[in-house]
C-alpha cells in the first residue's frame, strides 16, 4: 500500500468545506448553542460566495450581537438601540452599489426599534434585514420581550407571560409583509442542516435582491437562547421546534418576484 | 339652544396665582375665536327651506336654529364657506367683512 | 423586652433599590431593562407577580415610553416608579422635561453608566450629570443601604406639596448596583408611618375636571419656569426636614444636602459624588493617621445644589479638589463647574483643581486618590498645576 502524502489530500478539488474567508479568528463570545454563531457564518458564506467582501456594509445592533463587528471582516457601523434601519437607509442611499444589511435581535427590532423598521420597510429601502428572533432580551439577562410567547417564563415574567397584563406576542414579520415597499419576507431557522441550507438560500436571495432594486428583504431567523430560556442547547432546539414554530411558522411570507403582476398590484394600489 | 359662554379669566398678578404646573379647570373658555374671519355667511331667510344641511356640515357648530330661523353665531364662525357651498337653495352668501 | 431580630440581608445595590421601592408601595411601575439596572426591574417583576407588591407593572417597549407611561399614571394620582441608565436616560430626556415641567412627583432610579460612543456598559456619571438642567431633583448614593433608604425618602420629598418635582436616585453602575452588602430592610409598618399614601391636588378628577400639561404663550412661560425653579429651592428645606424625620424613625442619618467628613480642621478637601466616597474615606483616614489635614465633602444632592454649604466650607479650608467622573467637552467637569460657581460667589480665594477620570468604568485607585490630596496640599503654597486634569490617562499626550 503506497504512502499517501498529506499534500495529496489537501487539494483544491478535494475541498468540501472551509471556514468562510470573511469570518475572523476572534473567538465568539456567544453562549454555547447560540444561533448567532450559525447566522453569522451564513452571512459570511453568502458574502464570500458573491465575492462582495469589499462592498458590504453591516449595521450592528445593541444586543448580544453588538460585537458582530469583531467576527465578520467587512465594514461595520454600530447603531443606537433599534436605529439600525435608519443608518442602513442612509448608507444604502449614499452608496447604492454597496450591499447594506442590518443584523438585529428582537429587542432591537421589535421593541425599541419597531417604528424604525416599519418606516424603513415602508420606504422600501433596498437593504437586507436579518432579524434574530429568540423571544427574549438576551443580552440584558433574559427579560420578557414583545416577541415572548404566551406563558413563557422570563426574568421579568417569572410566572409566565400573561396576555391580560402584557398583551400577545408581536408578529412583526407579518406586519412588515403587508408593506408594499417590501420585496421579500421569510422566516427561517438554523437548528438542522436542512434548515441551515434554506436559511443560506434566503440570505443569498436577500443580498441578490439589492441588485434588483425591488425593495427591502426581511429575513427572520427563529432562534434559541439557552441562557435566557434556561435550557441546554439541545433542549432549546427541541423547545423551539415544539413551541416557537407553532407561533412563528417558517416559510416565505412574501416574495414579490414569485407573485404575479396582478397579485402584487394589490399591495401598491 | 345652549351656546358657549366666554368666562372671565383674571390674569395672575402674583406668582402664587399660577397653578402648580400648567393646568386649569377644564372647559374654561377664555376667548372667542372669530378674529381671523375675512368673509362672513349671511343667511337669506326667504330662500332658506330649513333643511339644516348647513348645520350638519358646519365644522365649528356655529349654525343654529332660533325661533324657527337659521342664524349664525358670529362669535365663533370662522368664515370657512362650507355652509354656503352646501346650501341647496343658495340661501347663504359669503360677504366680505367690514374692516 | 422585644427579641432583637435583625432584618439585615446580603443583597446588591440593585436589589436594595427594589426593596426600597417595594416598601414605598408605588401603584405603577413602568420600565425597560438596561444593564446595569436589570436586576432591579427583575426583582420588582417577581415581587409584583408573586403578590408581595401590589403594583401595576407595565413592560413597555422603550425608556421614552416608560417615562411617558409613568407621567400618565402620575397624572391620575398614582405613585409611580421607573428605572434606567445611560442610553435609556438619554432616550427619556424629552419626557423628563415634561415630567418636571408638569410637576409630577415620579421617582426614578438611575444606574450611572457611560454614554455611547464609544459604547460601554461600565460606570461613570456622564449620563445623569448631563441632565442637571432637566428639572429633576438629583441625589447620589454611596452604598446599598443609602440606596434603599433614599428610595423611601425620595417619595416623601418629591410628593411634598411645596415640591411636587420628580426625583432621580443615582447609583454607580456595577460598582454599586452589582456589589453585595449587608442591608437592613426596614419594617413595612414603619415605612407606612413615615411615608403616607400619595395624595395630590395635581391630578385628574371627575368632580373637578381639569386640563393638564398644556402649552403656554410667551406671556406665561417664564412664570411657570420661575415657579418650578422656586420649588427646587423650597425642596432644600423639605430635604432637610425629611432627613431629620427619617433619622429619628429609622436610626440612620445621611446629613441631607452634603456630608462633611473631617472638614472642620482640614487644609485640603476632596469633593466626591457617589460610591467613590467610600474609597476616598479609606485614603483620608490613612493620610490623617500620618498627620495630613485632609477631609471629604460628599455631595449628595446635585439639584438642588448645596451652594451655601460649599460657600461656608470655602472660608475654612485652603484647597479643594473635585473628582469628576464626567467631562463637559471643551470645558471641565460638571461637578467642578457647579462647585466653582459657589466658590466664586463666596469670594474665598483657595486653590482649586478638577480631577477628571474614572470614565467608562476605569477604576479609581487609592494611590491616585492619595496623589490628588498631595496635589491639593502642594497647590496651597505654589500654584503651578493645571486646574483641570485627566488624572489617569494610560498614554502620553501632546501636553
Amino acid at each position: 500500500m503506497a504512502d499517501i502524502d498529506i499534500k495529496d489530500i489537501i487539494k483544491e478539488e478535494n475541498l468540501i468545506y472551509t471556514k468562510p474567508k470573511v469570518i475572523t479568528d476572534t473567538v465568539m463570545h456567544y453562549c454555547p448553542g447560540c444561533s448567532h454563531g450559525v447566522a453569522h457564518k451564513l452571512v459570511a458564506e453568502v458574502i464570500d460566495d458573491m465575492d462582495i467582501q469589499d462592498k458590504t456594509i453591516g449595521i450592528s445592533p445593541v444586543g448580544c450581537s453588538v460585537l458582530a463587528y469583531n467576527y465578520l471582516d467587512i465594514d461595520w457601523q454600530q447603531a443606537a438601540h433599534g436605529r439600525a434601519p435608519a443608518l442602513a437607509t442612509a448608507a444604502k442611499r449614499l452608496m447604492p452599489n454597496h450591499y447594506v444589511f442590518t443584523y438585529q435581535g428582537d429587542g432591537d427590532l421589535a421593541s425599541i426599534g419597531a417604528a424604525e423598521i416599519l418606516h424603513a420597510c415602508n420606504r422600501g429601502e433596498n437593504i437586507t434585514v436579518i432579524f434574530i428572533n429568540n423571544a427574549i432580551y438576551g443580552m440584558t439577562g433574559g427579560q420578557m420581550a414583545p416577541t415572548t410567547l404566551v406563558g413563557m417564563k422570563t426574568a421579568t415574567s417569572p410566572y409566565g407571560r400573561s396576555t391580560e397584563l402584557n398583551g400577545y406576542p408581536l408578529k412583526i414579520t407579518e406586519l412588515i409583509a403587508q408593506l408594499p415597499g417590501v420585496a421579500y419576507v421569510t422566516r427561517q431557522s438554523v437548528h438542522t442542516p436542512a434548515a441551515v441550507r434554506k436559511t443560506k438560500k434566503a440570505i443569498r436571495k436577500g443580498f441578490e435582491n439589492q441588485d434588483k432594486k425591488i425593495g427591502t428583504s426581511f429575513i427572520e431567523i427563529v432562534s434559541t437562547c439557552s441562557s435566557g430560556w434556561k435550557l441546554s442547547p439541545v433542549k432549546s432546539n427541541e423547545w423551539m421546534e415544539e413551541h416557537m414554530f407553532k407561533f412563528y411558522p417558517l416559510g416565505d411570507l412574501k416574495d414579490s418576484e414569485k407573485e404575479s403582476e396582478e397579485s402584487y398590484k394589490k399591495y401598491i394600489e | 339652544m345652549e351656546r358657549p359662554v366666554k368666562k372671565d379669566f383674571k390674569r395672575p398678578t402674583h406668582i402664587n396665582d399660577y397653578p402648580v404646573g400648567p393646568q386649569y379647570e377644564a372647559g374654561h373658555l377664555a376667548e372667542t375665536n372669530a378674529s381671523w374671519r375675512s368673509v362672513r355667511p349671511v343667511v337669506d331667510n326667504d330662500k332658506c327651506i330649513n333643511c339644516l344641511i348647513c348645520y350638519m356640515v358646519c365644522p365649528d357648530g356655529t349654525i343654529m336654529k332660533t325661533d324657527g330661523k337659521i342664524s349664525v353665531d358670529y362669535d365663533y364662525c370662522k368664515g370657512c364657506g362650507v355652509c354656503a357651498h352646501e346650501c341647496p337653495k343658495d340661501a347663504i352668501a359669503m360677504v366680505k367683512e367690514e374692516l | 423586652m422585644e427579641n432583637l431580630k435583625t432584618n439585615k440581608i446580603f443583597i446588591s445595590g440593585d436589589e436594595a433599590v427594589a426593596h426600597g421601592v417595594r416598601l414605598s408601595r408605588p401603584h405603577v411601575i413602568a420600565a425597560y431593562p438596561i444593564t446595569p439596572q436589570t436586576i432591579t426591574v427583575e426583582r420588582l417583576s417577581e415581587m409584583v407577580e408573586n403578590g408581595e407588591l401590589d403594583s401595576d407593572y407595565m413592560h413597555v417597549e422603550s425608556e421614552h415610553s416608560a417615562l411617558s407611561a409613568a407621567m400618565g399614571a402620575s397624572s391620575v394620582g398614582a405613585r409611580t416608579f421607573t428605572a434606567t441608565s445611560s442610553q435609556g436616560l438619554l432616550y427619556m430626556v424629552e419626557a423628563m422635561h415634561y415630567a418636571s415641567g408638569g410637576r409630577y412627583p415620579i421617582v426614578m432610579m438611575n444606574a450611572n453608566r457611560s454614554v455611547a460612543l464609544p459604547w460601554s456598559i461600565y460606570g461613570d456619571q456622564r449620563d445623569s450629570l448631563s441632565q442637571l438642567d432637566s428639572g429633576w431633583i438629583q441625589v447620589y448614593v454611596e452604598d446599598a443601604q443609602e440606596a434603599l433608604d433614599m428610595m423611601i425618602q425620595a417619595y416623601k420629598i418629591a410628593e411634598h406639596a411645596k415640591v411636587l418635582t420628580p426625583m432621580m436616585v443615582n447609583l454607580d453602575g456595577f460598582i454599586l448596583t452589582h456589589t453585595y452588602e449587608m442591608v437592613e430592610i426596614p419594617d413595612q409598618a414603619m415605612v407606612d408611618k413615615f411615608l403616607p399614601v400619595f395624595e395630590t391636588p395635581n391630578k385628574m378628577c371627575f368632580e373637578n375636571p381639569k386640563n393638564m400639561a398644556f402649552s403656554s404663550q410667551p406671556d406665561d412661560n417664564t412664570e411657570f419656569k420661575y415657579q418650578q425653579n422656586q420649588a427646587m429651592f423650597d425642596a432644600i428645606e423639605v430635604i432637610e426636614q425629611t432627613e431629620k424625620e427619617f433619622g429619628e424613625l429609622f436610626g440612620r442619618n445621611y446629613q441631607s444636602m452634603v456630608e462633611e467628613i473631617n472638614c472642620d480642621d482640614a487644609d485640603a478637601v476632596l469633593v466626591t459624588l457617589g460610591s467613590i466616597t467610600g474609597t476616598v474615606r479609606v485614603v483620608m483616614e490613612q493620610l490623617r493617621a500620618r498627620g495630613l489635614k485632609v477631609g471629604i465633602l460628599k455631595i449628595r444632592y446635585m439639584r438642588p445644589f448645596p451652594e451655601k454649604e460649599i460657600m461656608a466650607l470655602s472660608h475654612k479650608i485652603k484647597a479643594i479638589g473635585v473628582i469628576d467622573k464626567d467631562i463637559s467637552f471643551g470645558y471641565e467637569g460638571t461637578i467642578f463647574t457647579n462647585v466653582n460657581s459657589a466658590l466664586a460667589k463666596s469670594n474665598a480665594s483657595i486653590f482649586k483643581k478638577n480631577f477628571i477620570g474614572g470614565l467608562g468604568g476605569r477604576d479609581i485607585t487609592k494611590a491616585e486618590i492619595e496623589k490628588m490630596y498631595h496635589d491639593l496640599l502642594a497647590g496651597i503654597t505654589s500654584n503651578n498645576q493645571k486646574t483641570v486634569e485627566f488624572f489617569n490617562l494610560k498614554v502620553e499626550t501632546n501636553d
